[in-house]
């Protein structure tokens, strides 16, 4: 299968990565949060949110390593969330960053992306994929083979 | 407050979700439920996916409105041999995609605080390298935009 051409691939290292479950009353609270993150000079490079089957919030977000105590505790203490459970975090993480074409008109990016992490063994933390990039937080540890896996199915041009 | 000024903003509507929610991550699932999609000519609009534990991961597909009945059918037929705890979906959706000037928080405070102010329930946030996304029921699109215009100012 043919390679699809990108204009480019990039990785963010020294990444944490959190999910954070929380009731929908208490989503009123996340602009203030994000706000005091801004104040802090703190850059939120990945944010994604669903809602699950029982119709609370999930909320994504990678943020510097640095940075992760402090962001962990503005939101643990910002959504009043028990100190053991609500918040998921993952050290050592990677956010990757594939900007091309528009995705939506290239049918089977995203199944090709998860076949070819999956193919190396990569577990993905999380992925956002729309208009023209898709952005995958792995393990810093998957990085390698995280990058093996992507050069096998798109065409990074030359630096 | 001041307004951030942003390089565009962008909607969508006339789209389906599709949730598909604690789909196990072994053996090369996610791929193989996405595969047949594509295979049919289902394009997707947008992926999210992240993780509700360790071994699983949900899923939410974009879909356009008039593939839904075909993607349903596909992941539906695909349900049980893979594992996947619940398939849900939602049509009528809209999509505004703000284009900011970074990804800076303020632009991801201010985002949800017009979407609050104007009672509007994100189904679901998507991010990009350019752009934060949101997704909501298609006939709020005009609230959010006038909520959106006393956060952000665009160029022009």
């Amino acid at each position: 299968m043919a390679k699809i051409k990108i204009h480019n691939l990039f990785s963010i290292p020294d990444q944490a990565f959190l999910t954070i479950r929380v009731e929908e009353k208490k989503v009123e609270f996340l602009p203030p949060i994000l706000y005091a993150l801004r104040e802090e000079g703190i850059s939120i490079p990945f944010i994604v949110q669903s809602i699950d089957r029982n119709g609370n919030f999930i909320l994504s977000l990678a943020t510097s390593q640095k940075d992760l105590d402090w962001v962990r505790a503005a939101f643990q203490e910002g959504l009043d969330l028990p100190q053991s459970k609500a918040i998921e975090v993952k050290k050592r993480a990677v956010l990757i960053t594939l900007y091309g074409p528009h995705f939506g008109e290239i049918p089977g990016i995203a199944s090709r992306i998860f076949s070819a992490l999956a193919g190396e063994g990569v577990e993905i933390l999380a992925l956002s994929a729309s208009l023209n990039s898709a952005l995958l937080v792995v393990l810093l540890e998957s990085l390698t083979h995280s990058l093996r896996a992507l050069n096998r199915i798109f065409e990074i041009p030359p630096k | 407050m001041k307004k951030i000024k942003i390089a565009g903003i962008r909607q969508v509507s006339d789209l389906s979700l599709v949730e598909v929610l604690s789909l196990p991550l072994r053996t090369y699932r996610p791929a193989k439920i996405l595969s047949p999609l594509s295979e049919n000519g289902i394009n997707l609009e947008f992926i999210v996916g992240h993780g509700r534990n360790d071994e699983t991961i949900d899923l939410t597909l974009g879909v356009k409105q008039n593939q839904i009945v075909a993607a349903l059918g596909l992941l539906q037929g695909l349900k049980e041999k893979f594992e996947m705890e619940e398939i849900r979906s939602r049509d009528g959706v809209g999509m505004i995609s703000l284009f900011p000037h970074g990804s800076r928080a303020a632009v991801i405070g201010n985002f949800f605080s017009a979407f609050q102010d104007a009672g509007i329930k994100l189904f679901t946030v998507t991010f990009s390298l350019s752009a934060i996304s949101g997704l909501m029921d298609e006939r709020f699109i005009p609230d959010a935009l006038k909520a959106l215009s006393e956060y952000f100012e665009l160029p022009g």
